[in-house]
Parts: structure tokens; sequence; C-alpha cells
């Protein structure tokens, strides 16, 4: 899911960029106003879990891989804006240290995982009703948006046939949404049950 | 508070040894506890200062 530098034109990187530099912008800004300075360490400790389990990627062959991506469960627990912050941290923090996704490739890596991931996902899980049945739905749509949109920003490069493979990025990142979405169900019960008061505490 | 805490490190610790074990000898997947150490002390101290920022920045 992350994109490393070189595939994508300069074009989509730069467009991608501005996108996701905006959105930053709009959500630290939010986020300063309403949330105390007491709150930030949960975001800290919320922000290298992130780091961890998206390092924990699945071979997928085709010489790519799947990995969680924490995004729902982070706005889940803390709201989207805060949980777009923090994935982009961890992005940074990854590109940097890992060359886990690329520095130029960033804003598009930002908008894929942690636009789609925070705010749609966040949104589905609010839209639809049933509480557990939304989080795994919302880990669905999730992945299959996050690999659509992947998929058009490598087409806009040049860099992959849409026809041939949208479907094949649908389909694995679609699973990986589902086991997402599982995945945060389960997380989301376990905090419910032991630190029912960090759910929702900030925006 | 305690229980959650000891949670979360068991998981962290479950997470950072599978990643290792099944990654370690892979030549896609490196996983460097260097890297690993640094990046989540970058990430404590843009908290650290975010924090720092924001308390100051609330007190006036």
């Amino acid at each position: 899911m992350h994109i490393p530098d070189g595939f994508l034109n300069p074009a989509v990187s730069v467009s991608t960029t501005a996108i996701s530099a905006a959105i930053l912008a709009g959500s630290l800004r939010k986020v300063n106003q309403q949330v105390e300075p007491q709150q930030i360490p949960l975001m800290g400790v919320l922000a290298s879990f992130v780091f961890l389990i998206q390092l924990f990627s699945f071979p997928v062959g085709a010489g790519t891989s799947v990995h969680l991506s924490g995004a729902l469960l982070i706005s889940i627990i803390l709201g989207p804006l805060s949980g777009f912050i923090i994935i982009t941290i961890a992005l940074i923090a990854m590109a940097l240290l890992f060359q886990h996704g690329g520095i130029f490739s960033l804003g598009a890596n930002a908008l894929n995982i942690a636009g789609v991931g925070c705010f749609l996902g966040y949104g589905t899980y609010r839209l639809i009703p049933g509480d557990r049945v939304s989080i795994v739905i919302a880990g669905l749509i999730t992945g299959l948006v996050s690999s659509a949109l992947l998929a058009l920003e490598l087409y806009a490069s040049d860099m992959l046939d849409l026809s041939a493979g949208l479907l094949s990025m649908l389909s694995i990142y679609g699973s990986a949404g589902l086991i997402e979405g599982l995945a945060t169900l389960m997380i989301v019960l376990f905090i419910r049950k032991v630190k029912p008061e960090i759910m929702g505490s900030m925006v | 508070m305690k229980r959650f805490k000891l949670c979360y490190f068991a998981i962290l610790n479950l997470i950072t040894w599978t990643t290792l074990l099944a990654h370690g000898h892979d030549e896609h997947h490196h996983f460097h506890w260097d890297d690993a150490i640094i990046g989540l002390l970058l990430i404590t101290l843009i908290f650290i200062i975010w924090s720092i920022y924001l308390k100051r920045k609330k007190s006036k």
C-alpha cells in the first residue's frame, strides 16, 4: 500500500501532497483548539502502535504486501482529525527510517491510508446502523476505496494498466480491509471494556 | 489503567517479536531494531514537543 519514490509522476505527487497538507493543516488547527495538552501523550502512544503494526507486512505475491493501517481504529478511538495527524506522523517516520513508502509519495500515501481510513472509515462507521457490523463494513470499504485510489494514482502516473490492475488490487486490499475491520472490532471491544473513557475523547 | 498499559505493552511485544521472527531473514522485509527504536523515539519526540507547545499556548 505504501507507494515508494519513483512510482508517481510529479503532477500526481504534487497534487496529492497539496491535498494531504491542507487536510493536515486543518486537522492540526482544530485539534490544537479542542484538545488538552494532557491528551497528547495518548496520541503519541497510538502513533507508536500504528508505526509498529504498519511495519508488519504480509507478502501476497506479485512483489507486493499488505498490512493493517490502524487508521479506522485510531479514528474510532480518538476521532478522525486526530487519527489523520497520528497516521501521517507514523508514515513520515516510516518513510524516513524504513523506506516504507517514499518521501515524494508521502502525500499520496497519507491520502490513501490516513485520509480514506480516517474520514471515510469513520463516516461509514457512524452512518451504518449496528455497531459491530458497521466497524467491519467500514474496514472493508476503507480497503476497497484506498486500493481504488492507489490504482488511479498509479494509472495517472502511467505505472499501471487499470483494467488489469484494478481488479487484483481490489481483491487483495478488499480482503485486507475485511481483516482490518475484524481486527479493529476486536480491539475496540477490548478498549470499551478496559478503558471506555478514552473512546471518542478527541476530534 | 495498569491493566490497559500491560495489555498495550503485551500487544506491542507480540507484534514486534512476530515481525522479527517472520521477516527477520526475508530480503524484502528487513526489520531493523535500531530503526524501529529510532522511529519510536522520533514519534515520542514529536508528541513531546507538541505537548509542550500546546501547554504554553493554552497557558497564555
